[in-house]
C-alpha cells in the first residue's frame, strides 16, 4: 500500500465543490508536487490530509491512518507548512522555534537553529518586525525541524526571493535525501520540476492527471517554421511523434522516447529554424491550462 | 500540553503582570488611605439609609468600622475591572485570537489536539483570575500590617 493514499476524496463547501473525487497515491521516499492554479483545491486537499476538514466523499490514509479520524496519529507522522503560516508576532525568532519544537517529541531546537542560520535568519528579531520572506523562513524552519517521515507544505516559497527559494529547495533536497516523503504544493512549474518524482494537476477541484517526470523528461518537443506543407507522420512513428501545434509556418510538435528517429523524418520534411528542447511540465500545464499561461512567475 | 502551557503563559505575561501590579498597588493605597480619613461622621448619615442596607456588601453595624471599610475594599469597580480586563483578554483569545491571526493552523500542524490547546488556555485564564483575586487579599494584608489605624 502506498504511503500516502486518497480514495475519491471530495470537499464541498455547500454548492461549491473544492475537490471533486481525487485518487491519488505516493510513495514512500518520493517527492509529489501539487501544482494547479490557485483556487483548483491545492490547500483542500492538503487540508483534508492533515484531518482539519472532514471529506464530504471518499477517504484519505497516511501510513494505513485515516487522516480524519486518527488525525492526531497521522500529525505524529506529518510535519506541516500551511500556505499562510502566521507566526505570534510578539515572539522573537528564538523563541517561537523553541515554542514549537516542544510541542513534538521529534522536534529539535538544535536542528531548527542551524536551518536558521543555514538560512540567515536573524532570530534576535520580534515576528512583527520580520519582513514576509523572513516570517515565511520561519516557518519553513519550524516545518523542517524534526524528524517525521511525510512533509506537506502547501507554497513553500510563495513570497519568497529567488535566492531564498533555492535554499528552500536545497532543504527539500537534504530532505529527500533523508528518505523523507514530501507532498509540496506550488505554482512555480520550474521548482517542481527541479525536486518532484511525481506531479500531480489540480484544475477547478479535480485531478486532471498525474505524471511521472522520469518519463516526461523522456520526451522533447521540437519547434521549427516549415513551408509548404507537412507530409503525414509515417506509420511507425505515429506512437511517437504528435503535432501541437501548427499553422501557416510555425510547428510545434513532440517526440516521445528515442529522439533520433523522428528528427530522421522531419528532416526529410524540410523544417527549418528547428530547437529541440525537453518536454517539461510546461508543456503539460500548457496543454491543461491552455488559457492559463501566464500564471508562472 | 506543558509546552502548550508555558506558551500560553507567554502570551499572557504582560497583561497579567500589569493588572497583577495595578491590582496589588490599588489594594496596598486603597486600605492605606482609609487609615487617613475618619468616618464616624457617616454614622448619624447612613441611620437614614436602613432600607437600602441590602444593597450594601457590608451590614450597616460595621460600615464604618475599620473592618468594614476595609471589607468595602473588594467591591470598588477597579478590582472588578482589573479581572475583566485578564479575563476577557485571555478568553478571547483562546479561539478568536488563533483563528484570526492564522496561527491556529501552524500549531495543529503539530501532533497536538485542539482539547488540550483549549484547556491549556482554560488553564492559564483560570490560574491567573485566582492569583489575581489572591493578590488583591494579599495587597490587603500587607497593607493592613504596614499601617496602624
Amino acid at each position: 500500500m502506498a504511503f500516502v493514499e486518497t480514495y475519491q476524496l471530495s470537499k464541498s463547501f455547500g454548492s461549491f465543490t473544492a475537490l471533486s473525487k481525487c485518487s491519488l497515491q505516493i510513495e514512500q521516499g518520493s517527492v509529489f508536487g501539487l501544482l494547479g492554479p490557485n483556487g483548483a483545491g491545492k490547500s483542500t486537499l492538503i487540508r483534508l490530509l492533515m484531518g482539519f476538514m472532514t471529506p464530504s466523499e471518499g477517504h484519505a490514509q497516511i501510513s494505513g491512518l485515516d487522516c480524519h479520524r486518527q488525525s492526531l496519529q497521522v500529525r505524529q507522522l506529518t510535519s506541516y507548512l500551511p500556505g499562510d503560516a502566521r507566526l505570534d508576532r510578539q515572539y522573537r525568532g528564538k523563541q517561537i522555534l523553541k515554542l514549537f519544537t516542544g510541542l513534538r517529541s521529534d522536534g529539535s531546537l538544535q536542528k531548527a537553529l542551524e536551518m536558521a542560520d543555514y538560512l540567515e535568519l536573524d532570530l534576535r528579531r520580534k515576528v512583527g518586525s520580520m519582513s514576509t520572506g523572513m516570517r515565511q523562513k520561519l516557518a519553513v524552519t519550524i516545518a523542517l525541524a524534526n524528524q517525521a517521515p511525510l512533509i506537506i507544505l502547501d507554497e513553500p516559497t510563495a513570497n519568497l526571493d529567488p535566492t531564498v527559494r533555492q535554499q528552500i529547495l536545497g532543504l527539500l533536497r537534504r530532505k529527500r535525501d533523508e528518505g523523507k516523503t514530501i507532498l509540496f504544493s506550488s505554482h512555480i512549474l520550474e521548482e517542481v520540476e527541479s525536486i518532484s518524482d511525481t506531479v500531480a494537476f489540480l484544475k477547478h477541484g479535480e485531478l486532471i492527471t498525474t505524471a511521472d517526470l522520469s518519463t516526461l523528461r523522456n520526451n522533447h518537443r521540437v519547434t521549427g517554421t516549415i513551408s509548404g506543407v507537412l507530409p503525414s507522420i509515417p506509420d511507425s512513428l505515429t506512437e511517437q511523434i504528435r503535432i501541437i501545434e501548427q499553422d501557416d509556418i510555425n510547428l510545434t510538435l513532440e517526440i516521445t522516447g528515442d529522439i533520433l528517429n523522428g528528427l530522421t523524418w522531419l528532416q526529410s520534411t524540410g523544417i527549418e529554424n528547428i530547437s529541440i528542447e525537453p518536454a517539461r511540465l510546461r508543456s503539460l500545464y500548457e496543454e491543461i491550462h491552455p488559457e492559463r499561461q501566464e500564471v508562472d512567475v | 500540553m506543558k509546552s502548550m502551557l508555558s506558551r500560553y503563559i507567554l502570551q499572557g505575561r504582560t497583561v497579567f503582570l500589569s493588572c497583577a501590579l495595578a491590582m496589588f498597588a490599588f489594594m496596598l493605597l486603597r486600605v492605606w488611605s482609609i487609615t487617613l480619613l475618619g468616618s464616624e461622621e457617616f454614622r448619624e448619615i447612613i441611620k437614614h439609609f436602613k432600607d437600602f442596607e441590602k444593597f450594601s456588601p457590608v451590614p450597616f453595624s460595621q460600615l464604618i468600622t475599620y473592618t468594614g471599610r476595609v471589607a468595602r475594599t473588594f467591591n470598588e469597580p477597579i478590582v472588578l475591572f482589573v479581572i475583566l480586563i485578564w479575563t476577557i483578554s485571555r478568553g478571547s483569545d483562546t479561539v478568536a485570537g488563533q483563528l484570526n491571526r492564522g496561527t491556529m493552523e501552524m500549531l495543529l500542524g503539530n501532533p497536538v489536539s485542539r482539547r488540550s490547546i483549549y484547556w491549556s488556555q482554560f488553564l492559564v485564564t483560570t490560574a491567573g483570575t485566582l492569583a489575581l483575586a489572591s493578590l488583591a487579599w494579599l495587597g490587603m494584608v500587607v497593607s493592613v500590617h504596614l499601617n496602624t489605624v
